[in-house]
């Protein structure tokens, strides 16, 4: 009896490094880019080790309407390949000019208009200013701007950071899985409510991301505003932002505000991480 | 393509999942057996892989309610001893692999899933 549990335990842990030398090696090949590539494999496969970053974002109020209040719950949880809780940052590790693939698996959930509407999230060079009073965060006639896209905000850092901040979107609808953010759509409902769940694997050593999976739950039931404002925070944890204290800010646990746009404060901490400072805690200067 | 990964070693049906998650698949894993049941038949799932308990005696009465129940799901049986297929064919589950599977393998198996060919064909 106690044969045969050891057998077991050797079979399983020879199928657990197949799985993870497999794993890797997939990641490598879709991710690293030129010049990373020696690098990378030795630490990754020396320690065979990553790490998922797991985020999730709920709502609580599934009939809201975008600039009216939203009370939205999420949760962020970072664990490593056995299950145990860590807590790291990483950001990408990317040449400048590389593209940055932000991709939609095609499927009967990804019509037309959701693509679209993703698209914008990501894509939108479109910004707002909006007084500080509303926020809490400055007296009233001072303002702070917004941003509604991804490249907009990302593009409009100016800083040269130590590792190159993804600029270069891509957005592409693809049933193959590839893309370094990976977004998937389906009609489930997760079973602890959960509307949108992030999935980050990278490499603890070198504190890079090497792949983001985000997948949104009950899509049928979201309104275009909804669906925007999920994937815009989940993107969030996609580029390594964690969770903001600031109730007012996109990427806070609990969302309330009328308001969920990228902030300057989530810049800052973008600009933080990829400054490689050992930290995603940034303390936001409004 | 979602799938339920169950296997009594947590780590193992984790590693599974980041796997297969890596190449875009839905995953959900369990280390429960009820769990990973549940899971399946909750969801739409398409795929159900199973560590094969030979300890345990409803093993097989679990298999054939879940046929009756999704006769439309796939399921892979991975299992560490030399056990006899033959009652797990009975049932119509005609995948059943020893440990450790080889990766590409198991891709093959649940790509042709994806792209509608029988994953019978395979192995016939």
């Amino acid at each position: 009896m106690s044969d045969n549990k050891d057998s077991r335990q050797n079979v399983n842990e020879k199928q657990k490094e197949l799985l993870q030398n497999a794993t890797l090696r997939h990641l490598i090949k879709h991710n690293l880019k030129k010049g990373q590539n020696t690098k990378l494999i030795i630490v990754c496969l020396a320690i065979v080790g990553s790490l998922g970053t797991v985020g999730f974002f709920t709502f609580s109020n599934n009939d809201v309407v975008q600039n009216e209040p939203e009370h939205m719950k999420t949760m962020l949880r970072v664990q490593n390949l056995r299950g145990d809780t860590v807590s790291t940052w990483a950001a990408w590790k990317i040449l400048e000019e590389d593209l940055f693939h932000v991709h939609v698996v095609d499927s009967a959930y990804a019509t037309k208009e959701r693509q679209d509407a993703i698209l914008d999230t990501i894509m939108s060079l479109e910004k707002i200013e909006i007084d500080d009073s509303l926020l809490h965060k400055g007296p009233k006639g001072t303002t702070s701007t917004y941003y509604m896209g991804w490249y907009g905000a990302l593009n409009s850092i100016n800083n040269t950071t130590l590792h190159p901040i993804p600029k270069n979107l891509h957005f592409h609808v693809t049933d193959k899985g590839e893309g370094d953010i990976l977004i998937e759509l389906n009609n489930m409902p997760h079973p602890e409510g959960i509307s949108g769940y992030t999935t980050t694997v990278i490499d603890e050593n070198s504190h890079q991301i090497l792949k983001a999976h985000i997948t949104i739950y009950n899509v049928e039931k979201l309104s275009m505003p909804q669906l925007k404002t999920i994937v815009r925070h989940e993107l969030g944890h996609g580029f390594g932002l964690g969770h903001s204290t600031a109730p007012e800010d996109l990427m806070a646990p609990q969302i309330t505000t009328a308001y969920p746009y990228i902030s300057e404060c989530a810049l800052d901490t973008i600009e933080a991480l990829y400054n490689d400072l050992g930290t995603d805690e940034v303390m936001c200067k409004k | 393509m979602n799938i339920v990964v169950f296997d009594r070693d947590d780590t193992l049906s984790k590693s599974f999942g980041i796997f297969l998650e890596s190449y875009g698949y839905h995953v959900m894993v369990s280390d429960k057996f009820q769990t990973a049941i549940s899971l399946a038949c909750s969801f739409k799932t398409d795929i159900f892989i199973s560590e094969y308990l030979e300890d345990d005696p409803e093993f097989l009465n679990h298999l054939k309610t879940i046929k009756q129940d999704k006769p439309d799901l796939d399921i892979i049986i991975l299992t560490c001893s030399k056990v006899s297929p033959k009652q797990i064919h009975d049932l119509g589950i005609p995948m059943i692999f020893e440990k450790p599977i080889t990766p590409t393998l198991l891709l093959d198996i649940i790509s042709k899933k994806k792209h509608k060919n029988s994953v019978q064909e395979i192995f016939q």
